[in-house]
């Protein structure tokens, strides 16, 4: 189930919160756990059942691999037992994500000619994989022991972060599992959720959508593209994966905050960052969390010399790669930030050295203002080229866009291109405005939408921080009840085929 | 009142009270016709085959109907009125596909309607699919009767600004009696135009055999097509092939399936003819018509002089065949046709 979607918006998530306010009011601690698993395996289940058979399987094993960690024998007992569990995790993983890329590569490698089984991969099964192995190795360390069935079914499929995440961890979510019924009903945090959730639709259904409808047809006309067209699309689709992806996360949060349950953040304004290290630190923040601390750590970190922590972060940019797709072009994305963020690593480390230097002899130097905005756009300008090999079906095609980017035919920008920011509402008002018998005003939204997207991305505070800003006027509760029903209008639309051919 | 709670009430009354407006609308105007007949006086956009056709067939007032594919667009149901005094409705699918077709006479069966005569353009080609195959995806909620879906339709952007607010603010209400008629204007039907746009297939040196078809088409025909004609007596189903031009059959030659084509045509005249109420007519051997590329805009789509002929012989049974005979002799006409045309000279041109 979509959280932008009529069954999601009218009947699943009134029937959540009734029933779980209920339940929290009459104080009944269990059945309201039990009540919200029963939700996320319908809201689960719903995509196709299948899925939700996977998903068992994989929490009954982590469970018993929990409850077996949680009763050491010994340190060698207990390595053992991390590393197979982690191995049984990683290779239903391997099965389902990577088994067709892995077998390709095999067959291109040795001219074999191993059957490809084109498995489909069920929804989410990175994320409650990773987020089961974060669990079992905090076990591991003693973080959490025994944890009953119950909350750690509810952890692992909590519905607002189970298909895209956050990837949460079992410190941050099973205590406030634990004290469901302890808190009481705040309307503060609910109608900031609220604010937040519909925020958060708004960047995927009006904003991500539109963007990714100029960016599907880009990709797929890639051979009438311009040099102009081939930048815009560049830049539509960074803007498309921003507000799709932490619209998501919005709306998840947005939902956690109207259960009372609070979700790690996981997007802080990226496309304000004005380097690639601060870019980690707001782009899928649960993620490099979670690499950070299960594996960029154990690994050693810095602790064991620059080469081998410069080592150490490229691996996990590789790894990144690989998780985020199985394909040698997200591989080629986990590199390019991976070497960009060694290199800033290393940079930052020697402007470390010289302001040392700097303090002792007693001058302060900080980067100009002007110097930021020139990196915040250096760095959106690199990060949107990595992002086509993120997006592109190949590494050739990833090629093939770069090129027309940089040699491309100077020509007219595509009307095509233009016409899938026709958004019918914003064209009435420009014919109101008889703005639509301009020369060039099949261009107008495409740029308006540009200037929306860039102003929201990399100018304005985030949904976050305007949810928490909010202070309950009505005009703002109004506006966020068209904003609601303008993006629940556009759940649905009347398909148009070409008619003329057989 | 908590200015958060306050907040919140106030958010949901704005949306209650909206997507309520917007429903009601919907509901009231109901440019799909999904729950009620026009309204006389509303300008109604009908433009949506798939979406508007279900509507019109159960909410309209006609007595017979004009099915098939885009070889039936041009067809203007004053024709019908004036040659065969029929109320006619244009229901089309263009590419339709068998499915499609029952699809629609399901609804067009279930209607208040008495329906004296159905218009059906049978497109061979479609007709060797699955049984289950509609040529695009349909709107499910316009096509059942459970309202447990309406959603879509009630509270749809689409349907609100393009199909209600824009027939208001520009009214230029649809005429029923040409509705999804072909965009292609006169200029377009000419042979220049025709054969620059024209790229024959591949040869296919494997010839098809001649039985490949039978089998899912008598399927298609058994499931999509025959069952209504025998559920409805009363009615006179007027089944046509239509008039291809002579490029299509350059297509089959070249794909190599003359025979199997052929073959095809002949299997469905004589299921279709071995049913009371079914008339068969036979256009594409009017040489007069298929050979002269001045009536097409491409290698089937032919001008809406030649639909009116058609309706012409609906009337007085030209080009009518009664019999499997008759039919495998219109076949033969058509082979001779085809073998006496001169291709090279056609290809020869500078387009």
């Amino acid at each position: 189930m979509l959280f932008n979607s009529y069954i999601f918006v009218f009947i699943f998530f009134p029937v959540c919160l009734i029933g779980y306010y209920s339940l929290v009011h009459w104080q009944k601690q269990s059945l309201a756990q039990l009540f919200l698993i029963a939700m996320s395996f319908w809201f689960y289940g719903y995509f196709q059942v299948n899925y939700l058979l996977i998903m068992l399987f994989s929490i009954a094993l982590n469970y018993t691999f929990h409850r077996l960690l949680s009763h050491p024998v010994s340190r060698m007992y207990s390595q053992c037992l991390l590393a197979l569990a982690v191995a049984a995790n990683l290779g239903i993983l391997f099965y389902f994500k990577y088994y067709d890329f892995f077998i390709a590569n095999i067959n291109a490698a040795f001219g074999s000619s191993f059957v490809l089984r084109h498995i489909i991969l069920p929804l989410g099964i990175s994320f409650f994989t990773f987020q089961q192995i974060g669990f079992l190795v905090d076990t591991y360390r003693g973080e959490v022991r025994n944890c009953s069935l119950r909350p750690y079914v509810l952890f692992v499929v909590f519905f607002p972060q189970l298909i895209a995440g956050p990837i949460v961890n079992q410190s941050e979510m099973l205590p406030q599992f634990e004290r469901m019924t302890e808190k009481r009903f705040d309307w503060e945090k609910f109608a900031r959720g609220f604010f937040l959730f519909v925020m958060g639709m708004f960047k995927k259904v009006i904003l991500a959508d539109t963007f990714g409808a100029g960016v599907d047809f880009g990709y797929a006309n890639l051979d009438m593209l311009g040099r102009m067209d081939a930048i815009l699309l560049i830049v539509f689709y960074s803007l498309q994966l921003y507000f799709d992806f932490s619209g998501y996360c919005d709306m998840a949060r947005g939902i956690g905050s109207m259960l009372g349950i609070e979700i790690p953040e996981n997007f802080r304004s990226p496309y304000r960052a004005v380097n690639i290290v601060d870019f980690w630190k707001r782009w899928h923040i649960t993620l490099n969390r979670f690499f950070t601390r299960y594996l960029y750590i154990p690994l050693g970190g810095n602790r064991k010399g620059m080469a081998r922590m410069y080592g150490n972060l490229l691996l996990i940019f590789l790894l990144s790669g690989l998780w985020h797709g199985a394909g040698w072009n997200y591989i080629v994305w986990g590199m390019l930030h991976g070497i960009l963020y060694v290199m800033t690593r290393w940079w930052q480390e020697q402007q470390r050295r010289l302001e040392r230097r700097r303090l002792d002899a007693g001058r302060e130097w900080h980067l100009p203002f002007k110097m930021t905005w020139v990196s915040r756009i250096l760095l959106f300008a690199y990060i949107g080229i990595a992002w086509v090999y993120f997006r592109a079906e190949s590494i050739a095609q990833a090629n093939g866009l770069l090129m027309i980017a940089l040699h491309g035919k100077m020509q007219k920008l595509s009307m095509e291109l233009a016409e899938c920011f026709r958004l019918d509402e914003l064209w009435y008002v420009l014919k109101v405005l008889h703005l639509d018998a301009m020369a060039y005003s099949r261009y107008i939204l495409m740029f308006f939408m540009l200037a929306v997207g860039i102003c929201l991305a990399m100018f304005s505070k985030n949904a976050a921080e305007i949810a928490n800003r909010i202070k309950g006027k009505t005009v703002t509760a109004v506006l966020t009840g068209i904003v609601f029903v303008w993006c629940i209008l556009s759940f649905s639309g009347v398909s148009t085929f070409l008619y003329f051919n057989f | 009142m908590d200015s958060f709670k306050k907040f919140f009430v106030i958010s949901m009354m704005t949306v209650i009270v909206l997507l309520s407006c917007v429903a009601g609308l919907v509901i009231w105007v109901d440019p799909f016709f999904y729950y009620h007949a026009p309204h006389e006086e509303f300008p109604y956009l009908v433009d949506n085959q798939l979406s508007q056709n279900p509507g019109m067939a159960r909410h309209m007032q006609y007595d017979s109907v004009i099915l098939g594919s885009s070889m039936t667009v041009n067809f203007n149901t004053h024709w019908f009125a004036d040659l065969l005094g029929l109320d006619t409705i244009k229901l089309n699918y263009s590419g339709a596909y068998p499915k499609d077709q029952a699809n629609i006479m399901e609804h067009i069966f279930a209607s208040e309607n008495d329906v004296e005569a159905v218009f059906l353009g049978i497109d061979v080609m479609t007709y060797t699919g699955g049984v289950d195959e509609t040529k695009y995806p349909i709107p499910e909620y316009l096509y059942n009767d459970s309202h447990g879906n309406d959603v879509q339709y009630l509270l749809n952007k689409d349907v609100l600004l393009n199909y209600i607010l824009r027939p208001i603010a520009d009214p230029e209400k649809t005429d029923l009696a040409t509705v999804y008629e072909s965009w292609w204007t006169d200029e377009y039907y000419n042979k220049q135009w025709v054969m620059h746009n024209y790229e024959p297939p591949l040869p296919i040196e494997e010839e098809t055999p001649s039985d490949a078809y039978l089998n899912s088409v008598e399927e298609n025909l058994a499931v999509n097509i025959v069952p209504y004609i025998e559920d409805n007596p009363d009615t006179v189903f007027y089944i046509f092939f239509p008039p291809y031009s002579i490029l299509y059959w350059n297509d089959v030659i070249c794909e190599n399936h003359l025979e199997a084509t052929m073959a095809e045509y002949q299997d469905i005249a004589e299921k279709m003819l071995a049913h009371e109420n079914v008339r068969l007519f036979f256009f594409p051997n009017e040489e007069w018509i298929v050979t002269d590329l001045d009536n097409y805009a491409d290698y089937t789509h032919y001008h809406r002089d030649i639909n009116y002929y058609m309706t012409q012989c609906f009337a007085d049974g030209t080009c009518e065949v009664s019999s499997a005979e008759e039919m495998k002799q219109a076949l033969l006409e058509m082979r001779l046709l085809i073998e006496k045309f001169d291709f090279e000279e056609l290809f020869a041109g500078e387009y």
